[in-house]
């Protein structure tokens, strides 16, 4: 069957140079179809976009291998926090509140939709340098 | 026949509108509705969906709805299928689970 547009998912040894031009999201919330329902809209709304599903438990290490320019995900780490100009704390503790940095800047958004992450994928990008 | 309905109703509005777009997307022949998760009855009610995902099932869904997914209840990694007369427990869903469902609803 032919389904949307997979994200890729935990393909670590994919060479860096095989990267297109736009900014690189990687995606790393939970539960999973979530995850992978966002990646979905994010790829088909953003084609330039390269999006990246990883499993919580190994985010730090795909930090550490892909560079993302945006990171999405349900806790933040110390990681992310020094490594990511933009990130997106996804309803941690599974609350209605998610948290945002968009290159310094602090965001609360009390509950978070769609278009706002797509806002934030477009900020990731001029700030990276890809739009 | 006409149109499958389908009704969304999770409890977060970013994951609500993720899993509506993608079942818009794999299945133009069915009409995809959302809902906020208190509104769900009302909405049960309203438009006689032939599935419903959700976050937490109701006592009217069960009674109404002949397919419904009660997925991530409390965010836990389990989630509740019941199609076709058929209840199931499926750990770890995919949105590849869910896009299937909706392509073969009974």
């Amino acid at each position: 069957m032919n389904f949307l547009p997979k994200p890729r998912d935990n393909r670590p040894d994919e060479p860096v140079a095989a990267r297109r031009g736009g900014p690189r999201v990687l995606m790393a919330n939970e539960p999973r179809a979530y995850r992978e329902g966002i990646a979905a809209v994010i790829s088909q709304l953003r084609p330039a976009v390269e999006v990246e599903t990883v499993e919580p438990d190994i985010l730090d290490a795909s930090i550490e291998r892909s560079s993302p320019d945006m990171v999405i995900c349900s806790k933040a780490t110390e990681t992310l926090k020094g490594r990511v100009r933009v990130w997106v704390e996804l309803y941690p503790e599974n609350g209605a509140l998610s948290v945002a940095n968009i290159g310094g800047r602090h965001m609360e958004y009390t509950e978070i939709q769609l278009p706002d992450l797509l806002s934030i994928v477009d900020k990731a990008g001029e700030l990276a340098g890809t739009t | 026949m006409g149109a499958r309905r389908i009704l969304v109703a999770n409890q977060f509005v970013s994951y609500r509108q993720a899993i509506a777009f993608a079942l818009r997307e794999l299945n133009p022949d069915v009409e995809v509705f959302e809902a906020a998760s208190e509104a769900i009855d009302g909405e049960v009610a309203r438009l006689g969906p032939d599935l419903v995902i959700c976050s937490r099932v109701t006592y009217m869904v069960r009674q109404r709805v002949a397919n419904w997914v009660e997925l991530y209840p409390d965010c836990k990694p389990y989630s509740t299928f019941y199609t076709g007369g058929l209840r199931r427990a499926k750990e770890d869903v995919q949105l590849s689970d869910l896009l299937s469902l909706c392509a073969s609803l009974p």
